[in-house]
């Protein structure tokens, strides 16, 4: 897991499957989450938002167990309140007013000051409480905003985002993810869905990554990466002597394939990742080639996705 | 203001996520906003003028007699004694079926297509108490609707002189009103109410609710009158059923005119309201504990 190893267990999912009549949209998926931001990442499809809709309640598995705070969310109304979601579509409310849309919320949630709350929700996703437009009116990026103040007013213990960062700008973005961390550290489960890769790898390491219904991996996305065994892990090499670097590398069998850039650089492709790692500083310095770049190509984030959802 | 002490730990006062950390309501608490909530939603409060329309409409489709019967009683009360019976058992029907048509799709299905119900559903508000607080909302309108207009008749009519007698004649004639009023509006709101649970489209769900409240009426009648059948047909038309046990709860003498339900027995009456109310309100209440929130 991502989180609940060293926290408190705060979401349960145990082999849950989810069908809509022939179409399978989770299936088999099992999972535990703690306390802080994890991102459930996965292609149009992969059963993301059906996986937020049975962690909020909304949706019943067909088989397996989640257990939310050790309850059902299907079943344990009190539950919700301590629940915040925000969905992914946009035509929520659209004739209300901000403050009225929040204050909504709670008043659903059954806070008995409404207004501080409506308030200090408002503020804290950067909306003015004061503002009289319509939500109909507003940019995508402000009903997002909306949105998360809405998820946000009954303070929640576990928050559930789908796409929550579409149609911000980079500014907007950055303060929502600096948001979700905040709410995070504080002890609060967040988990972020998104299929923008750019997007996940900022909101943190923490990763589900979901593919056609099935869990494909769970954790910090670099160790998926190293548990990755039958995929070369790739380095690119900039010195000053790459055919006696490339020789050695073969010679010692720290790689399986070589590609020379000339005349500084070359590609480098290696079954074990630590040992090239420990062994690439004394080769270099053996064959009195000058290391001055290494660079691994495939570690990032995209690449655990494109191996794990495209199997390339 | 703080003291600025140079030298000492710092502090941020101010970190962006300030969560509320107050005591909660009950979770009764949902049922009455979303109540509330809808009530201003089919009353158009706060929104455009459009939204407006399909109460300000059907208000005034029910209203417009009795504000014309008052205005001719306070008018022509000096010419004599006004017959109240004929007033008395005044229920608006026509804006009864027209906000159940027109207002129960717009609360309900628009809801399903909009990703509301998810929202709500999301909160703390079972189905069932969802399902409550929206049908609660529709028949508190229709009672209204109903009630206003005969409480309004009773007062004018009594001040002229052609009401109710006594005190306690004037509170009968307003428990039999308020009777009245809920007869009228309890079987159409669990009709619109299960329609709309099980129609997904909001347009649909207009049309079927229209059919389902006015269709019957023309076939049991037809059947009653053309063919002879037995005045117990009727029990297969909703919306009369509905018409009839209000205009019995005035207990002025039936008419017993042909193809309509007066010569039904009043238990039968009854027991088929009942009937009809709990078998919809069944309906809607399975069909939502079944729903999957697709949005």
């Amino acid at each position: 897991m991502s989180g609940a190893e060293t926290r408190e267990v705060m979401i349960a999912v145990e082999r849950v499957s989810k069908r809509f009549g022939d179409l399978v949209a989770v299936s088999d998926v099992s999972f535990r989450l703690g306390a802080g931001v994890t991102a459930l990442l996965g292609p149009n499809g992969a059963g993301k938002s059906t996986m937020l809709r049975m962690l909020s309640g909304l949706a019943a598995p067909s088989e397996g167990t989640v257990r939310v705070l050790g309850q059902n969310p299907r079943q344990d109304i009190e539950l919700r309140r301590r629940i915040g979601l925000v969905p992914q579509q946009e035509s929520l409310f659209e004739h209300m007013r901000l403050r009225e849309f929040v204050r909504l919320a709670a008043d659903l949630s059954g806070t008995p000051n409404p207004d501080t709350a409506t308030e200090q929700a408002i503020g804290t996703v950067g909306l003015d409480p004061g503002d009289r437009r319509r939500l109909n009116t507003y940019s995508k990026g402000m009903r997002q905003r909306a949105k998360l103040a809405y998820a946000i007013v009954c303070a929640p213990d576990l928050l559930f985002l789908d796409e929550p960062l579409t149609g911000l700008d980079p500014t907007q973005r950055n303060l929502m993810i600096d948001l979700f961390h905040r709410i995070g550290a504080s002890g609060r489960c967040v988990l972020v869905s998104s299929h923008v890769l750019d997007e996940v790898q900022r909101l943190g390491t923490d990763v589900l990554v979901m593919g056609k219904g099935r869990l494909l991996a769970e954790g910090d996305f670099r160790r998926i990466r190293d548990l990755m065994d039958d995929r070369p892990s790739r380095f690119r090499i900039t010195t000053d002597a790459p055919r006696a670097l490339a020789a050695g590398l073969i010679a010692e069998g720290l790689a399986v394939g070589v590609e020379i850039h000339e005349p500084s650089a070359l590609t480098v492709a290696t079954a074990s990742a630590g040992r090239f790692a420990a062994a690439i500083a004394p080769l270099a310095r053996d064959r009195r080639a000058s290391l001055r770049e290494l660079r691994p190509l495939d570690a990032d984030l995209e690449s655990v996705f494109r191996y794990l959802v495209e199997g390339s | 203001m703080s003291d600025w002490a140079g030298g000492q730990q710092a502090q941020i006062f101010e970190g962006g996520f300030r969560p509320y950390t107050g005591p909660r309501l009950p979770s009764q608490q949902s049922f009455r906003s979303l109540y509330t909530y809808s009530l201003g939603r089919l009353l158009g409060r706060k929104r455009r003028f459009r939204s407006k329309l399909i109460g300000l409409a059907s208000f005034f489709v029910a209203w417009i007699r009795p504000v014309v019967l008052i205005f001719l009683a306070t008018l022509f009360s000096e010419f004599g004694e006004l017959d109240f019976d004929t007033v008395r058992e005044y229920y608006p029907e026509a804006g009864v079926v027209l906000f159940c048509v027109l207002a129960t799709p717009l609360l309900l299905n628009t809801d399903r297509s909009s990703g509301l119900l998810s929202l709500y559903l999301a909160s703390p508000l079972s189905r069932r108490r969802y399902l409550n607080a929206q049908a609660s909302s529709v028949f508190t309108l229709l009672f209204a609707m109903a009630l206003v207009p005969l409480l309004a008749l009773g007062i004018v009519y009594t001040a002229v002189g052609s009401g109710p007698g006594h005190a306690g004649d004037f509170v009968i004639f307003c428990l039999r009103s308020g009777a009245g009023a809920i007869s009228l509006a309890l079987v159409p709101t669990a009709l619109a109410v299960a329609i709309c649970s099980l129609v997904r489209r909001a347009g649909l769900a207009i049309v079927v609710t229209a059919l389902c409240l006015l269709v019957p009426a023309g076939i049991t009648g037809l059947l009653m009158v053309e063919a002879g059948v037995a005045v117990e047909i009727g029990v297969l038309d909703p919306m009369r059923l509905s018409q009839s046990l209000a205009k019995r709860s005035q207990a002025l003498p039936m008419n017993d005119t042909s193809g309509t339900l007066d010569g039904m027995a009043t238990w039968l009456v009854v027991l088929a309201n009942l009937a009809w109310a709990a078998l919809l309100s069944g309906v809607a209440h399975w069909r939502y504990g079944r729903l999957e929130v697709e949005r």
